[in-house]
Order: structure tokens, then C-alpha cells, then sequence
């Protein structure tokens, strides 16, 4: 592999051990929105499911199987989705880079140093891993090799548990001396009128501080563009979950302002 | 039987850590709604009333700011002229926009007709903006800010 010049690649590791929390739905639009601000973007696909290819209009493929398993070059199995952002897709073979990660010893790091090195070797700016909604290997692989951890949760009781377990994890990783530079909270699917979101809300400040960021409001065309193999960005970029819905004659929150922090983040603002 | 309305833990909180500013204002935000939530109808309509009013006021204010744009234009004015236009508009009981619009007119017919001469009062800019400078004799700030350009430059 050819040595990577200029910045290095920083890794940003979605994560939430509770489904349904918007993980690949944040990993996707803040992908493509890095993309379309001129970053080149890599998504890694570590969840069975394989959505991420699904919700870019790519086909499910066995990519991350091929390029640790098979250890094809990672240049071979990444697919370009849209201008300056390509994907490294998966799907149910995945498993067998999670059996391989479990059987070696370090499985993990070796995983992660080799993300690290074959992305930066392709001068990729920005890695985005999305993880499947449970604790394993590959998940313990991807949170080492984050420098940034992004936890998008609903601000309900089972969510904020799923919350927790990952701060557990990340605590017990950071014991290992793998300490990522930071981690934040993302409120997604966001119900202002809810007493319940609210009072979570409270509770999350109350533990995490400025680490929790503005919310992504509850929109249904978030749910609506992968349908049309569309990016939100595309398919609606002035709906309320991408500029932030009103609040007090000001919009708040919202992928934009995601975006930014992130790209803040990466400029190390 | 659990209570109902209280809400189990799921994060140990820590204290003084400080909030997003934008969470902040979103949590006093809900707080304020919370709070108005308790008002009395009759309370929470003279509260609406209140803000429609203010939210009318805001508008037209910021209509008419719109409406003037076209026309407004911004000077910089000699300390000392300023305060004389300002000191004729407090005599007239009116605005220095309208004293300045006053005098222009006739100060504008008076160059139309001739009887105002610039070129005497011309010389070249040290902006790439603009030809020429042009400065008042009694404009004491300009000629200095002037001569101090010129010895900056080396041309004094």
C-alpha cells in the first residue's frame, strides 16, 4: 500500500447498542453531507443487515467479508456511491470477519490498525462505521479505531440504557488504552411535545453536558428517501430533520448543524 | 403497585457540567411552555393576546426596515458636522435624516447651477475604490487621516 500524504484519516464510529435509533441513518447523511462538502468519505458497513449500499440505491454485497476475510485489497471491494464518497458494503457474511476477529488473538486491534492503515493508504479523509445494534467483536474493533464516537439515541428509557452500555464499553476500551479524542450524543427522532423527551433530555445534559447535541427532529421524509435511493440532502434539504425545526423564532439542531459539528470535529476546531 | 409518574434513572447525573447552548435555550424553552402549561385560561389568553401583539409590532417594524433599504445610505460624518446636524435637528424638533435631506436639496441645486466648484478640493485616492478624493477644507479629520496616509506612503 502506497503511504497516504497530507492529513490523516480521522475514523468516526456510529454507535448505539439499541436499534432503531437512526445509526444508519446518521451514518449515511452525514456521510454523504461530508461528500458533498468535498471530504473524501469512506462508510463502513458493519451490520449484517447491510442498509448502508441499500439506502445509497448500491446492492448489498459481501465487501467488509472480502476485504478482511478474503483479504482482497480494499480498493477492489469499496463502491462508489456519489461524488467523493464510496462504501465498503456488507451483508449476513459479515460473520465470518466477526468468527475471524474472535479466533485471533488482538483480533480487534488487528482490525481496527487495518482499517486505519488501508483507508488512510487510499486518502480517504473521513471513515464512518455503522454497527449493528448489539455488542460483539466488531463492535469492541470499531469503537478502538474511532477517534470520534457518534451515539444517536431516542430519548426514551430503553434507548438511554442502550446509551449507557456504550459509555460502559467506551470506558473499558479507554481501560485498554484505547481512549478515543471524543464521543457525543445525537437526540434523534426528536418529539418536542413529548414530556418524556423532554425530561430524558434533561437527564442526558445532566450526565453528558455539551457532549449531547442539538436534535434531529422527528420527520417522515427522513424515512421516505432511502425508499427512492435518495440522501435526505437530495431528496429534502429543507425539511425540519436537516434544518432544524423552530424553537423560540430560531431553528434548532438538525443534519446541517450535525454536519457542522463534525466538520468541526475534523478540523479540529 | 410502581408509581406511574415517576421516572426511573438511566444516567448518573453529574453536577455543573454546562449544557449545549443550544440544548439550553431548547430545555428553557420547554421549561417556559411548562410553566405556561399552569396559567389560568384566562391568563394564558391575555399571554397570547401579549405575544401576538409584540409579534404585529416585530413584523411591521421589520416591513418598514425593508421598505426604507432602498433608500438608505450610510455616511461618515466629521465628528463636529454631526454634532451640529444633530444639535439643528434637536432645535427643529425633527430628524437628522430629515435636516440632511433638507440642506442637500439646496447644497445639490447649488452645484447643479455652478456655484459649487470641486476641483479645487480634488486630488488623487489612495483606494482602488475610487479616482479621487474629495475633502471640505473644513474637514479637519479627513485632511489628517490625509497627510498621514502621505507620510505612511512615503509621499509627504
Amino acid at each position: 500500500m502506497k503511504q497516504k500524504r497530507g492529513k490523516p484519516t480521522t475514523i468516526l464510529t456510529i454507535a448505539n447498542q439499541k436499534g432503531g435509533v437512526g445509526k444508519t441513518t446518521t451514518t449515511v447523511t452525514l456521510g454523504s453531507g461530508l461528500a458533498g462538502k468535498g471530504r473524501k468519505v469512506l462508510v463502513v458497513d458493519l451490520d449484517l443487515q447491510g442498509h448502508v449500499p441499500r439506502m445509497l440505491a448500491q446492492p448489498k454485497q459481501p465487501g467488509v467479508r472480502r476485504w478482511y476475510y478474503d483479504e482482497e485489497p480494499l480498493e477492489r471491494v469499496i463502491v462508489q456511491a456519489r461524488e467523493n464518497l464510496w462504501v465498503l458494503p456488507g451483508d449476513k457474511s459479515t460473520d465470518k470477519v466477526m468468527a475471524r476477529i474472535r479466533d485471533e488473538s488482538y483480533g480487534e486491534e488487528q482490525f481496527a490498525n487495518q482499517l486505519k492503515e488501508h483507508a488512510a493508504a487510499l486518502d480517504f479523509d473521513v471513515v464512518i462505521i455503522d454497527l449493528a445494534p448489539s455488542l460483539n467483536n466488531l463492535q469492541v474493533a470499531a469503537l478502538i479505531a474511532a477517534d470520534y464516537v457518534l451515539i444517536p439515541t431516542r430519548l426514551r428509557f430503553t434507548d438511554m440504557d442502550g446509551v449507557q452500555e456504550v459509555l460502559k464499553t467506551l470506558q473499558q476500551i479507554g481501560r485498554h488504552g484505547h481512549q478515543v479524542s471524543g464521543y457525543f450524543l445525537l437526540p434523534t427522532l426528536f418529539d418536542r411535545g413529548a414530556n418524556e423527551t423532554i425530561e430524558r433530555l434533561k437527564e442526558l445534559v445532566a450526565s453528558q453536558g455539551a457532549r449531547v447535541w442539538p436534535p434531529i427532529v422527528q420527520d417522515v421524509r427522513v424515512g421516505e428517501a432511502p425508499g427512492r435511493g435518495l440522501t435526505i440532502w437530495e431528496y429534502a434539504p429543507t425539511c425540519n430533520a436537516v434544518l432544524g425545526y423552530v424553537n423560540g423564532g430560531k431553528r434548532v439542531g438538525g443534519y446541517a448543524d450535525t454536519l457542522q459539528r463534525v466538520l468541526a470535529l475534523l478540523e479540529g476546531v | 403497585m410502581p408509581n406511574a409518574n415517576k421516572r426511573p434513572a438511566t444516567l448518573p447525573a453529574l453536577t455543573d457540567l454546562p449544557a449545549d447552548e443550544v440544548v439550553a435555550d431548547i430545555l428553557s424553552d420547554s421549561e417556559r411552555r411548562q410553566d405556561e402549561m399552569k396559567l389560568s385560561p384566562k391568563e394564558r389568553q391575555a399571554l397570547l393576546t401579549a405575544r401576538r401583539r409584540e409579534s404585529e409590532r416585530q413584523e411591521k417594524a421589520s416591513r418598514k426596515a425593508k421598505e426604507q433599504e432602498a433608500h438608505r445610505i450610510f455616511l461618515l460624518l466629521p465628528t463636529d458636522l454631526k454634532e451640529r446636524l444633530v444639535g439643528i435637528a434637536g432645535w427643529n424638533g425633527t430628524s437628522v435624516s430629515q435636516v440632511v435631506t433638507f440642506l442637500l436639496y439646496e447644497a445639490v441645486a447649488q452645484y447643479e447651477a455652478g456655484q459649487i466648484d470641486f476641483s479645487r478640493y480634488k486630488s488623487p485616492s489612495y483606494s482602488p475604490r475610487y479616482v479621487s478624493e474629495l475633502i471640505h477644507p473644513k474637514d479637519a479629520e479627513r485632511q489628517q487621516r490625509r497627510s498621514d496616509q502621505k507620510r505612511k506612503k512615503g509621499w509627504g
